[in-house]
């Protein structure tokens, strides 16, 4: 685990990401992103449903406001399970794992 | 090392890095003023503000030392190396002092997740007021401002002004460099 100083620098920083005005990815689209990506890893799947959990503070709708900002911008795909047409899978785009690739 | 004392080693790390930015922005500031500044005793876009902020959000009150040194390094005002002591050691106070009781105020998380702009821009204010305190008061004890509306003033606005200029380039780096990843 990464030391509690160096999360500070970095919520510090992603502050200033957050400030207006915003790039074509937002900084909250960003961080949404990069909370997505530590699911992924942890649970090695991500459903629509997972990103209702994220974003502390946010509603449900704001979440998924946002997943959709992602998608929009090429950086998720969403696709419906072929055996439940209820459950829709998130996965990330070869930007979105380069972007990923780059930053690690 | 363990995960404490790497904790610590990087507050170290940092504080040394808050002193050189500090005396680097100063130094940048009397470049843009294209003046003497260590014979000014404000300025209207004083950058190193931004390092007391940095500063405390980061490492907490372990920035006073930093400040403290950064200070040491600075002030100048034609003084003797006890009054700049003095002067040096209300700068370093003010702002972290201020920021602290503001954090408070405003309930911020110490691991920072809800500092959001509206947050950031009180902790900015609040660090501008408490060093225009603390240093129109150690003005004020070596005998060379005695809070005059005008000098409380200029420290105010121009520690808010360097503290967001200097906000502003880190966003639009952060920015820039966010959009060159995306499109490499």
């Amino acid at each position: 685990m990464p030391d509690f100083t160096k999360i500070k620098l970095l919520n510090f920083l992603i502050a200033l990401r957050r400030l207006p005005p915003l790039s074509e990815l937002s900084g909250e689209e960003e961080r949404i992103l990069f909370e997505l990506k530590a699911v992924w890893d942890r649970q090695g799947a991500l459903s629509v449903s997972d990103v209702y959990d994220l974003g502390e503070g946010k509603s449900p709708s704001t979440s998924y406001r946002l997943l959709m900002g992602l998608k929009d911008k090429g950086l998720v795909d969403i696709s419906i399970n072929e055996t439940d047409k209820r459950k829709r899978h998130v996965g990330f785009t070869p930007v979105a794992n380069k972007l990923f690739a780059d930053l690690s | 090392m363990g995960q404490n004392g790497g904790d610590l080693q990087f507050k170290i790390q940092f504080a040394a890095l808050i002193v050189a930015l500090y005396v680097a922005l100063y130094y940048l500031t009397g470049f843009l003023h294209s003046e003497n500044l260590p014979t000014a005793v404000a300025s209207l876009l004083f950058l190193p503000a931004f390092a007391r902020l940095l500063g405390f959000l980061v490492i907490g009150y372990w920035s006073i030392p930093a400040l403290f040194i950064a200070g040491l390094f600075c002030v100048d005002l034609g003084l003797g190396f006890s009054d700049r002591i003095l002067i040096s050691a209300f700068i370093a106070t003010g702002a972290p002092l201020a920021i602290g009781t503001a954090s408070r105020l405003l309930q911020l998380q110490p691991s920072l997740t809800n500092l959001t702009p509206i947050r950031l821009l009180w902790l900015s204010l609040a660090s501008s007021f408490g060093n225009m305190v603390f240093y129109n008061t150690g003005l004020a004890l070596v005998g060379l401002n005695f809070f005059q509306p005008k000098d409380l003033a200029a420290t105010f606005i121009g520690d808010a002004a360097g503290t967001w200029a200097i906000i502003s380039v880190i966003k639009l780096s952060l920015t820039s460099w966010g959009r060159w990843v995306l499109r490499r």
